[in-house]
């Protein structure tokens, strides 16, 4: 290893005497790692022997070994350096005060990811000088995924091979906040507590299949989870590719309407919103409209969207709400697939829904995909829905990493549900999780709000 | 803030300045090893209890630095 600084390109940003500043306070005093070690990874410095010493210190304190001089010029020498001391007495002499810390990181991350956008840069032009260029339209996506990736803060396309190292110290800060009940220590909340019972939350980067045969309710449920997320401020993007944004809107507003009842009666009728309202009804319903004008839901109402076009929308939306929480898809069936394919229906789908499962990762969110079962279903005795009937169209089970059936017993045999009192009873069967138990929750649904409830028993 | 640095700075001198003796054989590993360990207890250790321990780890080093 090299500890001189002429390893180094000198044309992108970098501040050696910050890296220096950091190192020295680090080892000087270790119990300041856990205020740097979310945010400061070791290629956020330039100079290799820095980031040498920062991966021996964040090593240390993995395995809460003593971080000094002495340990570190004892692993440096045991690697083959031949004299740490010049490099290791330039540490000690670089920093006055602990102050200096935090402006040091915040220097180091904005340099890091300065020279990841030039980086990203040098690769575009390379791309589009190159007379053996993909077509625009490639190029233009290509371009956009590096520019994307640069311009992550968690540093994008960098993090793509992970050490087990960095890997085991997320787990260890992602436990500790679990442990002291941090309240986004689990997955993205929907607030039907059944079903962040069963998935303690949708983990970021995972895909949700939400599928049902049609009417079952599928985006009622989208809807009420969406809005649901979107009530704690956590920005949602919801692409819609059946109903427009308003059909969305009066549904999300119906849906509030539910929770208004005056002596036992809802003040308001799906009905009565749909066709004139009474004073006290426009007062209370301009209430609600109001409680829901700042909800940060984002809808696209195109029709016949492509998995790359979704992409590029929700990157774009993303890149300007980086606190993006969730991505709700209403529905797989409907989004166009490539021009150019000429294979099976069912590798299509499959690979729009791979594409998805990418997406959710790419931007580091929940993504929920709502999929509409075929007829097949309904030639069986049991209706209820099972993974073989995603086989159909493409694989999807093997791409996602949820998948949620809803059913409802009512919509096959309502003069039944009407005597057993079942009506409105839904099943939400959750058919995989591949981080979590499978099993069956109940919700009550009530059509004319299109709203889901909380069912008392809620284990079957 | 300052004698802190020094100190820290005399530690890896003294560090190097060690490891170098062991590469001459004028120290054993065993020494070497005890020496850093005492280093890293030093804010531990009074001035006189560092004497001590560090002629029981090496009583050559002890001698050559002038502790007795």
């Amino acid at each position: 290893m090299n500890s001189s600084d002429a390893n180094q390109t000198f044309d992108l940003p970098m501040d050696l005497a910050a890296e220096r500043q950091v190192l020295g306070i680090l080892i000087k005093h270790p119990a300041l790692v856990d205020k740097v070690v979310d945010r400061l990874r070791p290629s956020h410095f330039v100079d290799l022997s820095h980031r040498r010493i920062y991966e021996l210190i964040l090593d240390l304190y993995h395995k809460q070994g003593r971080i000094s001089y002495t340990q570190i010029y004892n692993l440096l020498v045991a690697e083959g350096m031949e004299s740490p001391r010049e490099l290791l007495i330039a540490l000690t002499e670089s920093f006055v005060s602990l102050g200096e810390l935090e402006p040091c990181v915040e220097i180091l991350i904005r340099q890091e990811g300065l020279r990841r956008i030039i980086k990203a840069c040098d690769t575009i032009k390379a791309l589009a000088l190159d007379p053996k260029a993909e077509n625009l339209t490639e190029l233009q996506a290509r371009a956009q995924e590096l520019i994307f990736a640069a311009t992550q803060s968690n540093g994008g396309a960098e993090n793509e091979v992970k050490n087990l190292l960095e890997v085991l110290t997320q787990c260890y800060l992602n436990l500790l906040r679990r442990r002291e009940g941090v309240e986004d220590a689990y997955g993205l909340s929907v607030r039907f507590p059944s079903i962040d019972g069963m998935t303690t939350g949708f983990k970021k980067g995972d895909l949700i299949i939400l599928a049902a045969r049609p009417s079952m309710g599928k985006t009622a449920l989208l809807l009420n989870m969406v809005t649901n997320v979107a009530k704690r401020n956590i920005p949602v993007l919801v692409f819609s590719l059946e109903m427009d944004a308003e059909q969305l809107g009066d549904r999300i507003v119906l849906s509030e309407l539910f929770t208004y009842k005056e002596g036992g009666q809802h003040v308001v009728t799906s009905h009565e919103y749909q066709t004139k309202l009474s004073d006290e009804q426009f007062q209370l319903t301009q209430k609600v409209f109001n409680d829901l004008y700042p909800l940060p839901i984002a809808i696209v109402d195109k029709r016949g969207l492509t998995v790359a076009e979704i992409r590029a929308k929700a990157r774009r939306f993303k890149a300007e709400n980086p606190e993006l929480g969730l991505i709700a898809i209403d529905y797989l069936q409907l989004i166009k697939p490539p021009g150019n394919a000429n294979r099976s229906w069912a590798l299509i789908v499959g690979e729009m829904v791979r594409e998805l499962r990418d997406l959710a990762g790419e931007l580091d969110v929940p993504l929920i995909l709502c999929s509409q079962l075929n007829r097949g279903v309904e030639s069986r005795e049991n209706k209820r829905p099972m993974m073989s009937d995603l086989r159909d169209s493409g694989n999807i089970e093997e791409f996602a990493d949820v998948v949620m059936f809803l059913y409802r017993d009512d919509y096959y045999y309502p003069e039944l549900a009407r005597e057993k009192g079942t009506e409105g009873l839904a099943e939400v069967i959750f058919a995989k999780q591949r981080k979590g138990a499978t099993g069956v929750v109940q919700l009550r649904f009530i059509k004319e709000y299109t709203r889901f409830i909380e069912e008392t028993k809620r284990q079957v | 803030m300052a004698l802190d640095r020094e100190l820290d700075k005399t530690k890896v001198v003294f560090i190097d300045t060690c490891r170098r003796l062991m590469e001459l054989g004028e120290l054993t590993e065993e020494e070497y090893l005890g020496i850093c360990d005492l280093l890293d207890r030093l804010d531990e250790l009074d001035k006189e209890a560092f004497q001590q321990e560090l002629r029981r780890i090496s009583r050559g080093l002890s001698d050559l630095i002038g502790e007795r």
